[in-house]
């Protein structure tokens, strides 16, 4: 059984009196990747910048492995690996001296991260050389370099192209075989769906709904939607009206639209088997973690 | 890793960094140089009185080490510090357990062997064009030189951290500079400037860093007070940078 290792309670930030971060409580298990998801503004980035010690809290308590990141800070910093927003390198350092540089005890790993994480070829050129794909590879192997036994990785695709982003998740998945846990901070759906196994969702400084991805959707975006056809227009389906969990029955000409909960989509098909009514190009469309987003942020994607 | 170790790392990072910055080098080694050739030469006939009876080239060539150190407190150190913090460097390495003291440190330690390497080709072009005057106190000189360059690198320290970007660093760093160069007797001498003139000069770093070298090399009198200027300044703009740096990377 995993074990916790990060624990916020009660965490608050101000700037000039006004909060900016309200009252957050979470936990991160040992090896999962929990993704902090919400738009630009939401506290995502200053919420796990206090979490990290790089910015001072105004409230609350913080704990990873046990240790206060603002009054054990050298603690803190030797077990966690940081991917900073809007954070780069001198332009004219070279891969290799970055590596040198932001090595404090585990030189012998330079490298194996190297070659790992595809920038062996480019270890004598300059940081303003590589491509936005490449210095993402490179922050999250400098993030790794001194053996973090939890990571955290803010906005880190942003500005990416879709290749490159593909390539980005690579190296995050191969990050949690490695035993690492990771705090992924993300505006993009897509991203926390595809890396992680449970996810926050931010908004106004507040969490507004926290689980795994299926609990999520289940309790902010329930809704199942079943099409089908039927063999002629006028074809009776008003049967299906006392299928438990169904909302709604639209119909135009063939086609048929059954709106309902989880509960609808299990007991429609046995009822149309007891009616002996067999459907034509029956589709399930689930609800996705973008509408429950939507949902959660009160109908508005940004 | 101790915070020797620390230190030196940060120190050799930053002189590799310095010099693979052509625009800088070219600054702070090329302005110096080319200025006390071309003042020493131009100020040549001018009546005797107007440089108290020294030759002019002897007057440049003495003061022309505080041009160097200037040009790094005002030009490249806010510049450098700004962008540093402008691109999440300084949080960068802050976030990996750096200690942003260590940091100060080795800005200190490679604007010290910048200005003294700036020195250096400075004495060269001087030495090969109008000779390097008689020294009258080589510990006042150091003493000068010591207090004006630690002065001047926390001057430039605190215009990094005031400046928002790299850009209007290098702006205010350049408004500084070259009022402060005009007036402080490293352009035209103090008597040939107005009363009103001599008396700001008497307030700008650079004039009590640029006397501080001047006057004992040239046996013009003590350095004590311009010292004392340049501590109080380099105690006080101490105290500023590092409230600021620790407002602007732990916010």
């Amino acid at each position: 059984m995993s074990s916790t290792v990060l624990k916020v309670h009660d965490l608050v930030k101000k700037y000039a009196n006004k909060s900016v971060v309200k009252s957050i409580d979470l936990e991160v298990q040992e090896g999962e990747i929990l993704g902090i998801l919400g738009h630009n503004g939401a506290g995502k980035t200053t919420s796990i910048e206090c979490i990290q010690g790089l910015r001072q809290r105004d409230g609350g308590e913080v704990s990873i492995y046990g240790f206060d990141p603002q009054r054990q800070r050298h603690k803190v910093r030797s077990i966690i690996g940081s991917q900073l927003q809007h954070s780069e390198l001198p332009d004219k350092l070279k891969i290799g001296e970055a590596f040198q540089l932001f090595s404090r005890e585990h030189k012998n790993n330079i490298p194996e991260l190297l070659n790992d994480w595809g920038l062996k070829e480019k270890e004598h050129e300059y940081f303003a050389s590589l491509s936005g794909g490449q210095k993402q590879r490179l922050f999250i192997a400098l993030a790794l370099l001194n053996d973090p036994k939890i990571v955290f990785l803010d906005e880190l695709t942003t500005g990416l192209d879709p290749f490159a982003r593909r390539e980005v998740w690579k190296s995050i998945k191969k990050i949690q075989r490695r035993g690492i846990t990771v705090v992924l901070v993300s505006h993009f759906i897509d991203e926390v769906e595809a890396l992680c196994q449970r996810i926050i969702i931010m908004k106004k400084g507040r969490i507004k709904a926290q689980g795994t991805i299926a609990d999520i959707k289940a309790e902010y975006a329930d809704e199942v939607i079943v099409k089908f056809r039927t063999e002629t227009t006028d074809q009776d389906v008003s049967w299906l009206k006392k299928v438990p969990g169904m909302k709604a029955i639209k119909r135009r000409g063939r086609t048929v639209r059954l709106i309902g909960s989880q509960q609808m989509v299990v007991h429609v098909g046995s009822v149309m088997i007891a009616h002996d009514f067999v459907p034509q190009a029956m589709e399930i469309h689930q609800a996705s973690l973008e509408e429950a987003f939507i949902k959660i942020n009160g109908g508005h994607f940004g | 890793m101790d915070r020797i170790s620390e230190i030196w790392k940060l120190f050799i990072n930053e002189l590799k960094l310095f010099v693979r910055e052509p625009m800088v080098l070219a600054f702070v080694f090329a302005f110096p140089v080319i200025t006390v050739l071309v003042l020493g030469g131009v100020f040549e006939l001018a009546p005797p009185i107007v440089f108290n009876y020294i030759k002019p080239s002897e007057y440049y060539v003495a003061g022309y080490i505080a041009v160097s150190i200037a040009s790094i407190g005002f030009v490249m150190m806010p510049v450098h510090i700004a962008s540093y913090r402008e691109r999440g460097i300084l949080r960068r390495l802050k976030a990996s357990n750096f200690s942003m003291i260590s940091f100060y440190v080795a800005q200190f330690l490679s604007g010290f062997v910048m200005t003294i390497l700036s020195t250096i080709a400075l004495m060269i072009a001087a030495y090969l064009s109008y000779g390097i005057p008689a020294v009258f106190s080589y510990p006042g000189i150091i003493a000068g030189f010591i207090a004006g360059t630690a002065t001047f690198i926390s001057i430039g320290i605190l215009l990094g951290n005031l400046t928002p970007t790299a850009r209007s660093a290098q702006a205010l760093g350049l408004l500084v500079f070259f009022p402060s160069f005009l007036l402080s007797g490293a352009g035209p001498p103090p008597n040939a400037m107005t009363k009103i003139m001599n008396n700001i000069s008497d307030f700008i770093p650079m004039t009590h860093s640029l006397r501080a070298i001047q006057e004992p090399w040239l046996n013009l009198g003590s350095n004590k007070d311009h010292l004392i200027m340049l501590v109080g300044t380099l105690v006080i703009t101490t105290i500023l940078w590092l409230h600021l740096s620790s407002r602007n990377t732990s916010a």
